[in-house]
């Protein structure tokens, strides 16, 4: 039990560590981009924002609806399955993939649900219009998943990272990676990483956005955007696996840390996407097909060696 | 996409760009050349007197009615400047009376800072624009 417990506050430190550290890249880094100093109220580079921030929206009053609580929830449950290093998992499954992409489409679902209690019907009608598209986006996700699980032959993410230790996945599925990542980029697109673009706010953010209920919906985001990385960390650039000398746990938060601020530097690259038969077209007509492409190449290279040995 | 690449890389080198916003009162940086701030009586270099003669086209063509002009006649004639007065609190520093002055007897200076506490104090005066100090173009 006691085991346990220790690694639950280590999974939450790690996680609160690393939101600070991330809340705070996105405003300095965005504001970089933009030619911009960032938010400086405190001393030492405004390192003291995203603190500001969580206080400024916390003194707000707000209500707080049932789907808060169920998203908070989640938001952790979606750390129970996932493995952050090969020793730092709750529970230990060997379908742990299919309980982690079961909790992340839930927890959109929630998130969905949560704007439902705004009283403009455009936040609920925008939102519900997102969380669609974003469900679509899905698909290719899936289908590249479903590639590395023929692979690999297992759902166990960990077997997954272990299965990598001579070459990374992404040599073997470079489509299914473009795919996964273009996809997990336009989903936290839509979810919102800057700041005038939250999901359930949207343009809106004068009108909503404060208290208790922000705080968690934005934490929800993040640890959207957390797990995002780390699954794509470990389904195709090796997870965990040490390179040479260095540590596996270094490994894979330099490996984090590279994908976030590639994610941040093409999320002001592209712009704010308003346009959304755009992203239905992009989601239709390039990523399914291709991925669906690379799924039956990997489905046929499957069949070829595993059933018949011909490979 | 060749568009969305060639923004990353805008992006890219954005970030160690110097930024262009600064934190005012610890950074400062140099007054951009051609900047109006508050107009400045020129002085005739020979005799040190001011070159205007009061003739009153500033006031005429001030849009914001904030230039008052007083001349006087001295003894041999001549006409000359008695008061200036310029209120600050409505001037739009908009230069129409550099643009019309006839003996060019005015410019710009570069002093910008003009916050005050008493509005009695951006009421400025005939000896207060005469003030050569502030036409140099100094940080601010």
């Amino acid at each position: 039990m006691l085991f346990v417990l220790k690694k639950m506050f280590y999974i939450l430190a790690l996680i609160l560590v690393n939101l600070y550290i991330c809340e705070y890249i996105n405003n300095k880094l965005t504001a970089r981009m933009e030619l911009r100093r960032g938010y400086r109220i405190t001393r030492v580079r405004g390192a003291g924002f995203p603190l500001v921030r969580f206080f400024r929206y916390l003194s707000r009053d707000y209500k707080i609806n049932i789907w808060i609580f169920f998203i908070f929830l989640l938001s952790f449950l979606i750390w129970s399955a996932v493995p952050i290093t090969a020793n730092l998992v709750l529970i230990e499954m060997d379908y742990s993939l299919l309980v982690a992409v079961t909790f992340y489409i839930v927890l959109i679902i929630m998130l969905f649900f949560n704007s439902s209690r705004s009283s403009y019907s455009a936040i609920v009608s925008e939102t519900g219009k997102k969380v669609l598209i974003l469900l679509s986006f899905l698909l290719p996700v899936l289908f590249s998943i479903v590639s590395i699980v023929l692979i690999s032959k297992t759902l166990s993410l960990k077997e997954i990272v272990n299965s990598q230790y001579q070459y990374w996945y992404i040599i073997l599925q470079p489509l299914g990676f473009i795919t996964f990542f273009i996809s997990m980029f336009l989903q936290l697109k839509l979810l919102g990483l800057s700041r005038r673009s939250y999901l359930s706010t949207g343009i809106n953010i004068g009108k909503e956005g404060a208290g208790l209920g922000k705080i968690i919906e934005r934490f929800a985001v993040y640890m959207i955007v957390f797990f995002l990385i780390i699954i794509l960390n470990i389904l195709y650039l090796g997870g965990w696996n040490s390179i040479y000398f260095v540590r596996g746990e270094i490994i894979i938060a330099i490996k984090f840390y590279f994908i976030f601020v590639l994610l941040l530097l093409l999320d002001k690259a592209v712009g704010r996407i308003d346009n959304y038969k755009l992203l239905i077209r992009i989601n239709w007509k390039f990523l399914i097909p291709v991925s669906l492409f690379n799924f039956i190449i990997t489905l046929g290279f499957f069949i070829a060696r595993n059933i018949y040995d011909l490979i | 996409m060749l568009g969305i690449l060639k923004n990353f890389f805008i992006v890219l080198g954005n970030i160690f760009r110097r930024p262009r916003t600064i934190v005012y009162p610890r950074d400062k940086i140099i007054i951009p050349d051609g900047s109006r701030g508050v107009i400045h009586l020129k002085l005739d270099l020979d005799s040190l007197e001011v070159i205007c003669n009061g003739c009153g086209v500033c006031n005429i063509i001030c849009p914001q009615n904030c230039i008052d002009v007083k001349k006087r006649t001295e003894n041999n004639g001549r006409e000359v400047l008695d008061e200036f007065r310029l209120d600050l609190s409505k001037c739009i520093f908009c230069g129409n009376c550099i643009e019309f002055c006839k003996m060019n007897a005015i410019d710009m200076s570069y002093k910008y800072q003009l916050a005050e506490f008493n509005r009695k104090n951006l009421r400025l005066e005939k000896i207060e624009l005469i003030k050569p100090s502030s036409t140099i173009r100094d940080f601010w």
